[in-house]
């Protein structure tokens, strides 16, 4: 988005720099972040009107409970890394070079995530929860999956940038994209966490 | 005479939404399933709304920022 559409430029007969309003990745970014915000919001729920709507105890008789301080740790280690992602941020804007270490870290911290995730899954599956065993299931499954997954690919995303920055190619607009991408896997999963563990 | 008795049934079920039923299975003789499917009716609609809202607010703070930079401190 150019500022100076359709505008006069401030100076005549000066062309003043063409300034974005929004980077194009961060502006996609966003539009993708608000569209999976919805998945989320709807997978949400159905969850609740499931749980609401079954007869007895939550979770049912027979299913095994989730783990929830495990879980709590975990989850400090996700938001720990969304500030170190932040300092990394802030790093970034006075010497690029320097975002390196906070980014790697962070890195570190949602690779810990999600490999403590898979070890969680692992146990409840010998326990006997599973996809097919119960509601129970298949939603812990489906959103803490799809949550998963999308932790992932912003991982990978973050590893990238931090091969531009080691590099020494940088890029703001996908730094600021990979941001967008990684505060909202942080910022969802307290939500989750709340609705769905406890 | 046809108009009428739309009008009566409209009225009706205005008077009595219970009648109109819109959905077979959002009812439940469960209270708290019952305000699960008001919340979420609630939270689905406002949500796109608010990041929609959230999002040009925050584009249009952003565009008066900038010409603000761009037109440089006021003689």
């Amino acid at each position: 988005m150019n500022l100076y559409a359709g505008r006069q430029p401030p100076v005549p007969g000066v062309v003043p720099p063409r300034e974005l309003i929004i980077p194009s990745a961060v502006l996609g970014m966003l539009i993708f972040v608000m569209c999976e915000t919805m998945m989320f919001a709807g997978l949400i729920s159905a969850f609740t009107i499931v749980r609401t709507s079954a007869l007895g105890a939550w979770p049912p008789p027979g299913q095994p409970r989730l783990p929830l301080e495990e879980t709590a740790i975990n989850t400090a280690a996700l938001l720990l890394s969304g500030v170190l992602l932040y300092l990394a941020h802030r790093a970034f804007r006075r010497e690029p070079r320097r975002a390196r270490g906070p980014l790697l870290i962070s890195i570190g911290l949602g690779a810990f995530f999600v490999v403590f995730q898979g070890f969680e899954w692992a146990a409840l599956i010998r326990e006997g929860l599973t996809l097919t065993s119960s509601n129970h299931g298949s939603f812990f499954y489906l959103i803490v999956g799809m949550h998963a997954l999308h932790a992932v690919a912003a991982l990978g995303v973050l590893v990238y940038v931090w091969d531009r920055l080691r590099r020494a190619r940088p890029t703001s607009s996908l730094f600021y994209a990979a941001q967008v991408f990684w505060y909202f896997v942080v910022g969802l999963w307290p939500i989750l966490y709340l609705r769905v563990y406890l | 005479m046809r108009f009428s008795l739309s009008g009566v049934l409209l009225l009706a079920l205005l008077l009595a939404p219970q009648l109109g039923q819109a959905c077979a299975v959002c009812f439940s003789s469960n209270d708290e399933n019952r305000l699960a499917f008001t919340v979420t009716t609630f939270f689905l609609t406002a949500l796109p709304l608010v990041m929609i809202g959230s999002f040009v607010l925050w584009l249009r703070q952003r565009v008066f920022r900038l010409r603000g930079t761009l037109r440089g401190p006021a003689a």
